[in-house]
């Protein structure tokens, strides 16, 4: 390989000729002096072979940034894997007071609390729907069911059994609008929160005799 | 910025963020796609990288109009198309060839094994930043202006002058290594 024979000028010129940078009468001109001049025919082969050498060598560097690239990868796989297989022991602690607890939740949390006395379950469980809810309502635009809008809150939680809200909505019907049937629920109400003696007081009453004699 | 810019401003960080968004997903769609064994799947992606960066340099393609991922997956469906073909009549060699094999078809006068340790030698021998200047004045395609930018010469002319210096130094590195041979 001859040294570099080309002055500074020269080899800028063959640079924008290589990279197609010159005007077509430049070229021309370049062409001919490669066609005469040797020197500068051997420069402008040692440029194409240093273009050359610059992509080989550049896509070298890239190979070797995603070789290095897929160490990395491997290596945040296997740190993610050998975290999950050295922590499992402690993923199973956790899954197992986890599972404890929701069982537990699930049987007690889950569980309806009662307050009326044992001989009433039968009654508030089974038959409750069917013989004490004496009333009829309507969800139907067309068609009306009569109740104010005072009755149906006080109705309705005495039919879900929510007879702490119910009852003294009940109790309020009953002695301003003289509702019988209000005070008839109310009666019930008192003995599903548990208050038995007040609501047996309530449920023998003269006001409330044709109403079902269901709880004695 | 587009990602074209980014891979020539800053080469090492644009690979690394193209590599680890598509090698999950690319690696195992190539594998189900074509049933290739995992390491094959990886040699075709990162050669998928490899053209997708020597296209952008040469300025084959160009961020406006070129999606990443497009390119990626379509280059990597006809490697591993060109894969199962190689598969069917020879038996591949163990060892990586990839880049070599992508060199050999791109730059038959230049792709060889021995000019591509010859390639690597000479430019690791020059340093940087003659090596900078080199790759980025004769393949990379930036302009003497962006190179004085780059790597903070003066003005153009110095930079101009520098990689005149640059390349009678590489000459003669060429020179002592052919000496040896």
């Amino acid at each position: 390989m001859k040294p570099l024979k080309s002055n500074e000028h020269d080899i800028f010129l063959l640079d924008q000729y290589i990279k197609g940078q010159l005007s077509k009468s430049q070229q021309l001109d370049t062409q001919q002096r490669l066609l005469s001049d040797v020197d500068l025919r051997t420069d402008y082969e040692y440029l194409l072979k240093v273009a050359a050498d610059a992509r080989i060598s550049s896509l070298y560097e890239v190979n070797q940034i995603l070789i290095d690239a897929e160490k990395e990868f491997v290596n945040r796989r296997k740190g993610i894997m050998s975290i999950l297989i050295s922590q499992w022991k402690k993923y199973l602690v956790v899954a197992i007071l986890f599972s404890g607890l929701l069982y537990l939740g699930i049987k007690y949390l889950g569980t309806k609390k009662v307050a009326y006395p044992e001989q009433y379950a039968d009654i508030f469980e089974k038959r409750f729907d069917s013989e004490l809810i004496l009333h009829e309502t309507y969800r139907a635009v067309s068609q009306t069911d009569g109740l104010s809008t005072e009755q149906r809150r006080a109705y309705e939680l005495y039919s879900i059994q929510k007879f702490e809200k119910s009852a003294p909505l009940l109790q309020k019907l009953w002695e301003t609008k003289n509702d019988t049937l209000a005070l008839y629920y109310w009666g019930i109400s008192e003995i599903g929160r548990g208050n038995v003696e007040k609501g047996k007081e309530i449920l023998v009453m003269e006001a409330v005799n044709e109403y079902p004699k269901i709880i004695k | 910025m587009h990602w074209v810019e980014k891979l020539k401003l800053d080469q090492n960080k644009a690979l690394n963020d193209i590599y680890r968004i598509y090698r999950g997903d690319c690696v195992m769609w190539l594998q189900n796609q074509y049933s290739i064994r995992e390491d094959e799947a990886i040699d075709v992606f990162q050669l998928s990288i490899i053209i997708l960066y020597d296209s952008a340099m040469l300025g084959k393609v160009k961020s406006e109009t070129t999606d990443v991922k497009s390119f990626l997956y379509g280059v990597a469906r006809n490697k591993a198309y060109e894969l199962l073909r190689q598969k069917k009549n020879i038996v591949l060699a163990d060892e990586d060839h990839t880049l070599l094999t992508y060199l050999a078809d791109e730059m038959p006068d230049h792709g060889t094994e021995d000019a591509l340790n010859l390639a690597v030698k000479a430019l690791e021998e020059l340093g940087d930043p003659c090596k900078s200047i080199i790759q980025m004045y004769y393949y990379k395609n930036h302009s003497m202006e962006e190179i004085t930018q780059n790597l903070g010469y003066k003005n153009a002319d110095t930079t101009k002058n520098q990689k005149y210096k640059c390349l009678k130094r590489l000459q003669s590195i060429y020179f002592s290594h052919f000496k040896k041979e």
